[in-house]
């Protein structure tokens, strides 16, 4: 996949974020099939009720992001982390694993030393 | 219309481990080939509470394949997580790079093969458009042969973590032939540059390629489709050139493209669809908040460049220029940097480099292909192979009896001059002991003798053979044919 292409999701979202603050207020920002798109990519399964209730506490989330951009950040430089650090790296050298036991403990259903997960595809 | 009208545009992704000894981000090994589960912690596993460290020489490393690559390097890069739910993925997120790669803006040049014998070679840039770094996922073994047809899978975790590159290449390939040579360039330059060891057949080095058709003449690009599971550089132009072929169908048709993922199905020869485009992954991109970002400073960049050995296509065009070899010997003698080195060392001691360079690309690399060696495990070094080509030169041995020598020399280590004293492989260049041996041969065959005395040439050949099968090899060509010249007509 291309690298333009790769994230259509976050390119629809800032397209969303661009409305102008002006926008009227009760404008919904998220509507609820997006609210069940999210959802459906995080594996979660959201009763009618829920569904209702998340699109409307993410749209106040959203508004009241929205609310920052009243300030003037012309002169902040951009930044994804809080901390002012860079290069925190360690060396190059191997130590020991846990043992597979340990590794498996949680797993609910080990076999032959791996994870044995359910099917991966359905059949079509 | 014909194929040929359609203009195909190709770019390839390709994944290359990176040569570490320990992961990405913790401290287990990343040794091929271990009991599953066994190479694996709770940073692999992501469970609550841990933190990844980033691995300083797979940094290093990232950054000397996109020199090499010639990419410009990012002052400042960060690390993102790509969030998906699949089974090889224990985080449900990939640790990798989204907006700031470590590298950007390269390119590779390929070598095309010459229209014809007395065509110069053509090369041809394909730009590169991001070296970044990522964490490796983890191994499926599926219950039945296919994926769609399991009931369940068996999780390995031993190969998260492994540090990955992805390099993106921009769609400047224009023919299946053209990505194979890609591709093939790349593991050679990752190979050079001792970054990664490049083994399709371990899954260490994979290609994805995205395609598309276009008429010829058109500006704007088709519908693509991504192809997958391509898992060698012949299936890379054997994929290709199928599916090219069925987009041309569909378009002829007057269908459309569907934008998906087809897998590549070695076995049959075709892609088939794996996920629709409505399954389109949207991996929601967030910076990584485990990890600070990356600042490389002008130097360290430049110490890594200054480390950089000569890269194949340099050396290539070094070997013709400096040792006169044809563009077919010096692409060969330079796919490995062992290989090269090994002729440049032989070169550097024997006046004729065309010699050399025929016994590695013949004798040698069929020898070691059957015993499955690489060129660094061979116990025939370069000082053996310039010791017998003294002894080819001083006529000591003939080049049929070469050939027996230097087998010998690869299975042992010994030296030519030992192997030929203890086999007794001296070629025979006393006339007195020749003459006897083809007097008897002649007296064996009269018809063939006959035959060459009524003009028939080929009957020597025949003769030439007699002797040659009676001295094991050990005569001294030329000699035998003067002789046989001489005795077969002395009788008339
Ligand atoms: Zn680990």
């Amino acid at each position: 996949m291309g690298d333009q292409e790769r994230n259509p999701g976050a390119a629809a979202a800032a397209k969303e974020a661009a409305v102008p603050a002006e926008a009227p207020a009760a404008a919904s920002r998220i509507s609820a099939a997006e609210v069940e798109h999210v959802a459906r990519l995080a594996r979660l399964e959201l009763s009618p009720e829920e569904k209702v209730r998340f699109t409307t506490q993410l749209n106040a989330i959203l508004e009241a992001v929205d609310k920052l951009k009243a300030l003037d950040t012309a002169q902040v430089e951009p930044t994804a982390y809080a901390v002012p650090m860079q290069n925190v790296f360690r060396p190059d050298q191997v130590r020991p694993s846990w043992p597979r036991e340990k590794i498996l403990q949680n797993a609910p259903e080990p076999q032959d030393g791996y994870f044995r997960v359910p099917r991966i595809m359905e059949e079509e | 219309m014909p194929l040929e009208d359609y203009e195909i545009v190709i770019g390839l992704e390709v994944h290359a481990e990176l040569l570490t000894e320990s992961k990405l981000f913790c401290g287990c090994s990343t040794k091929f080939g271990a009991e599953p589960n066994t190479h694996v912690c709770p940073v692999c596993l992501g469970l609550p509470g841990v933190l990844p460290v980033l691995n300083e020489k797979a940094v290093e490393y990232a950054v000397r394949a996109g020199l090499a690559l010639n990419c410009e390097i990012a002052s400042f890069s960060k690390f993102d997580r790509k969030n998906y739910f699949y089974p090889d993925l224990p985080k449900a997120y990939q640790i990798s790079q989204y907006d700031l790669p470590l590298c950007r803006n390269g390119w590779v040049e390929i070598a095309l093969p010459p229209a014809d014998e007395n065509s110069p070679a053509r090369t041809k840039r394909i730009g590169i458009i991001r070296v970044h770094l990522e964490e490796e996922a983890g191994k499926s073994v599926h219950s039945s042969e296919t994926i769609v047809g399991s009931e369940y899978s068996l999780e390995d975790y031993n190969r998260v973590g492994i540090p990955l590159i992805e390099i993106v290449s921009k769609p400047d390939i224009r023919s299946p032939q053209e990505a194979r040579l890609y591709a093939e360039s790349l593991r050679t330059i990752l190979l050079y540059a001792g970054v990664s060891d490049c083994k399709m057949e371990e899954g260490s080095l994979r290609v994805d390629a995205n395609i598309s058709l276009r008429p010829r003449g058109a500006t704007e690009f088709g519908t693509r489709t991504e192809i997958k599971n391509i898992n060698s550089f012949r299936s890379i132009e054997r994929a290709l050139a199928y599916e090219a072929a069925r987009q041309a169908q569909v378009l002829d048709e007057g269908g459309q493209v569907v934008q998906e993922t087809r897998a590549w199905d070695e076995l049959h020869g075709v892609t088939v669809a794996m996920r629709s485009k409505e399954e389109a992954q949207d991996y929601r991109y967030f910076p990584e908040p485990d990890l600070v970002p990356v600042v490389t400073s002008r130097e360290w960049v430049e110490k890594i460049r200054a480390s950089l050995p000569e890269l194949p296509l340099a050396r290539q065009e070094r070997f013709q220029r400096q040792y006169g070899l044809p563009a077919y010997d010096a692409a060969l003698l330079t796919e490995t940097r062992d290989m090269a080195d090994f002729f440049e060392e032989a070169a550097r001691q024997w006046h004729d480099p065309k010699a050399v360079a025929n016994w590695l690309m013949g004798d040698f690399t069929r020898l070691l292909k059957e015993h499955g060696l690489e060129v660094s495990q061979s116990r025939l070094r370069p000082g053996h192979l310039v010791g017998m080509l003294k002894l080819m030169e001083k006529g000591v041995i003939s080049g049929k009896i070469a050939k027996t020598v230097f087998e010998e020399m690869f299975l042992s280590g010994q030296d030519a001059e030992q192997i030929v004293k203890d086999k007794g492989l001296v070629q025979i260049a006393d006339t007195g002991e020749l003459e006897g041996i083809i007097q008897r041969i002649i007296a064996a065959n009269p018809q063939p003798a006959e035959d060459f005395r009524k003009g028939k040439e080929k009957a020597l050949g025949f003769f030439v053979g007699q002797v040659m099968r009676e001295t094991k090899g050990r005569a001294n060509p030329a000699l035998v044919n003067e002789l046989l010249r001489k005795l077969l007509t002395a009788g008339q």
